[in-house]
């Protein structure tokens, strides 16, 4: 084509174009994605940013909380991812349900001065009255099976309000102290190499809890934080728990 | 008018329900993608885009009044989408090279496309990135040069250069 109009030009183009577009439609329509694409969208609006100022009018479940990214954070959230992977199978996981009058829970053969949260149930005790924590610790027949009982209360000390709740903060420490007496005093009766796996995976604990201390130190009113040390305190509490009634080697 | 029982799935996407909206995704995604692929030019990039103006769609739902039909707000965001990332592109190509942004990438190798039936689709990628979006958008996607204009910041008569010379040079790929 040699044509020097390019009026002309473009217009013969055009045609060109357009007549070969006719003639092969599906080259424009037939355009699909090599796969779905949804399961990383869903991804992304599950996690939407909700401003901090958003958050004060949300309950926690609701809300994510994304701030600027510090030094400490990510270090804070691999701790927390360690706790989790390297904690494993041995301790159950179970949420804090602690409120300021009651303790975050107590082993009915450790401790009776709080009322009980959690409590020990025999293999042939109905439980139709509780439920088993979301990940059953190992067990056999004859060991003592943990269940938390459905107390809908138990969970607003950790909602907006309970935070940086200094009594219980104290529950927790009074409850990790009784804990910790319970496992020390049947140190002699447990599996030794198990014993040493459970005090890893509390120091890790320990030290999650003491870089949240720290951090909570700079920025005592971060949700993040206080929220993050909460849960930690109760992994902490919850594998004293199971460690305290590991059935005897 | 507000989005309307013709639309169910955007009443139900508007007010948080994520598996309306993945129907939604279902029904818009190939034209989303198809809209992506035509103005970048890559797959690849095409897929990420697509996400990019899903997400932006649920971020902004609740700014969807049903003035028009879902799949043309969710075009018009697309396409928005897109323009924004080619001129986050450009700024960022900017720092090192001084040419026109609208021709800021390699040059188009109309030669080397001289296959007897040129795919369509690889001879619009092959084009510079201003030509390109052009044409997208005003032979496959029906804007008009005036709004073409709006959208990239350039004159009406930027925007019909712009579509003779990816015309001339498609002509030119699939003779």
């Amino acid at each position: 084509m040699t044509n020097e109009d390019p009026l002309m030009d473009d217009e013969q183009a055009g045609e060109t174009v357009a007549k070969y577009l006719e003639d092969n439609p599906e080259l424009l329509h037939g355009i699909v994605p090599a796969h779905d694409l949804w399961p990383a969208i869903e991804n992304r609006i599950s996690a939407r940013v909700i401003p901090i100022s958003a958050s004060t009018t949300g309950t926690a479940s609701q809300l994510r909380v994304v701030r600027r990214p510090l030094g400490w954070i990510p270090m804070l959230l691999a701790a927390s991812a360690l706790i989790a992977a390297s904690a494993g199978i041995t301790y159950v996981l179970t949420t804090h349900s602690a409120t300021p009058s009651a303790g975050p829970g107590s082993v009915a053969s450790a401790s009776t001065a709080t009322q009980p949260v959690t409590r020990v149930i025999q293999p042939s005790q109905s439980a139709t009255d509780a439920v088993h924590d979301d990940v059953p610790a190992p067990h056999n027949d004859d060991a003592p099976v943990i269940v938390r009982e459905k107390r809908a209360t138990a969970q607003l000390a950790s909602h907006p309000g309970g935070y940086g709740n200094d009594e219980m903060r104290k529950t927790y420490d009074s409850e990790i102290t009784t804990l910790h007496a319970a496992l020390d005093a049947r140190r002699g009766q447990l599996n030794q190499s198990t014993v040493e796996i459970i005090e890893q995976n509390l120091r890790v604990i320990d030290d999650a809890i003491r870089q949240s201390k720290e951090a909570l130190a700079k920025d005592p009113n971060s949700r993040l934080l206080n929220d993050q040390l909460d849960r930690t305190l109760a992994k902490k509490t919850g594998l004293l728990r199971v460690a305290a009634l590991l059935p005897a080697a | 008018m507000s989005p309307t029982a013709a639309e169910p799935d955007v009443l139900l996407a508007v007010n948080g329900d994520r598996l309306a909206f993945e129907r939604l995704y279902r029904d818009n995604i190939n034209r989303v993608y198809a809209v992506c692929v035509r103005m970048c030019g890559d797959r690849s990039r095409a897929e990420e885009l697509a996400q990019d103006a899903f997400v932006r769609a649920w971020e902004r739902l609740q700014q969807f009044r049903g003035d028009s039909a879902f799949s043309t707000w969710l075009h018009r965001l697309t396409v928005n989408v897109v323009l924004e990332a080619q001129r986050s592109e450009r700024r960022g190509r900017a720092r090192t090279e001084s040419d026109d942004v609208l021709d800021a990438a390699p040059p188009v190798t109309r030669r080397e496309h001289h296959a007897e039936r040129m795919d369509l689709a690889v001879a619009i990628a092959a084009l510079p990135p201003g030509a390109r979006t052009v044409f997208a958008l005003h032979d496959v996607e029906g804007y008009k040069h005036e709004e073409i204009a709006e959208m990239l910041d350039i004159t009406s008569g930027g925007s019909k250069a712009q579509l003779h010379r990816a015309r001339r040079l498609l002509r030119e790929a699939l003779a």
